[in-house]
């Protein structure tokens, strides 16, 4: 694979890669690029620690106020879901009104007997698709 | 979640007062179609009951709605709950009005076709979401 950089002060940083399939490579400068990207502080007691956007599960509302759950444990942050939502981009879900969920980290979808569709994540957790949000899940997974 | 419910709430009142304004026009065409001059042998305090019924019967069914835009109750508790309230107003209004006879027989065949109609809902309900999340999980796979 060739590399070409380019240094130019006027233009906007972007990465492209071109390649004929999607392979170990590919992700490792993808996960690479996302963990650069996005830096969130997670607050904890009086702890403070950075966040990367591939090490985020579920951006979550609780109480009026906005968690992250990851490996370690969940932190508070202090942006809006909204805000969150920007920033985070194409690689997380809104399943419902409160939460966002990290694409690579959906284990499987379910359903309850209820009938309503759950979401579950690599590490144990679950949320409900709101019967608003069925649509565009289904959009974001490709489904039409 | 309380400031939420607060606000379907508001729905459920804003929604059944604007049901209920059909309520009289029901209850009238009701009585309308039912009676004619020569056998008009209602009194006043019945046209008044039957008006009140429609129209409670109307903000019910217009307030109820409000439980399927509630997102953290599920389909079936949604659907189980919106029937059991039309049940209960539904079955009061027939039988304070007489408009079903006040017999077991009748009450327990009422009864069963809304259970009915409820079973067939949640049948619905949980195909419809069984698909989804298969062919969610299907994409998952690619």
């Amino acid at each position: 694979m060739k590399l070409r950089l380019f240094i130019n002060k006027d233009e906007d940083e972007h990465i492209e890669i071109h390649a004929r399939e999607r392979n170990e490579l590919v992700e490792q400068i993808e996960t690479l690029v996302n963990n650069y990207a996005v830096n969130l502080n997670g607050y904890k007691e009086n702890e403070i620690v950075p966040l990367t956007k591939n090490g985020i599960y579920r951006v979550f509302v609780e109480d009026n106020k906005v968690y992250a759950s990851t490996a370690d444990g969940t932190y508070q942050l202090k942006l809006r879901l909204y805000q969150l939502e920007e920033m985070l981009g194409d690689t997380f879900l809104k399943i419902n009104q409160s939460a966002l969920v990290n694409k690579r980290h959906i284990k499987k979808f379910s359903s309850s007997w209820g009938g309503s569709l759950l979401v579950e994540l690599t590490n144990g957790e679950t949320d409900y698709i709101s019967r608003r949000q069925t649509k565009y899940v289904m959009e974001r997974m490709g489904i039409k | 979640m309380k400031q939420q419910m607060n606000v379907y709430v508001k729905q459920f009142l804003t929604f059944g007062a604007c049901f209920a304004g059909l309520g009289p026009i029901i209850g009238g065409y009701l009585l309308w179609m039912t009676l004619s001059p020569a056998n008009l042998t209602i009194r006043g305090g019945q046209v008044f009951l039957a008006i009140v019924s429609t129209y409670i019967i109307a903000f019910v069914h217009g307030g109820t709605i409000v439980f399927h835009r509630i997102e953290h109750w599920s389909p079936f508790k949604a659907a189980a709950l919106q029937l059991l309230c039309l049940y209960a107003v539904y079955m009061g209004a027939y039988l304070v009005n007489r408009w079903m006879p006040l017999d077991w027989k009748a009450v327990l065949i009422t009864t069963v076709l809304f259970v009915l109609a409820y079973a067939v809902i949640w049948i619905v309900i949980y195909t419809i979401t069984k698909h989804v999340t298969k062919k969610l999980n299907k994409k998952l796979d690619e």
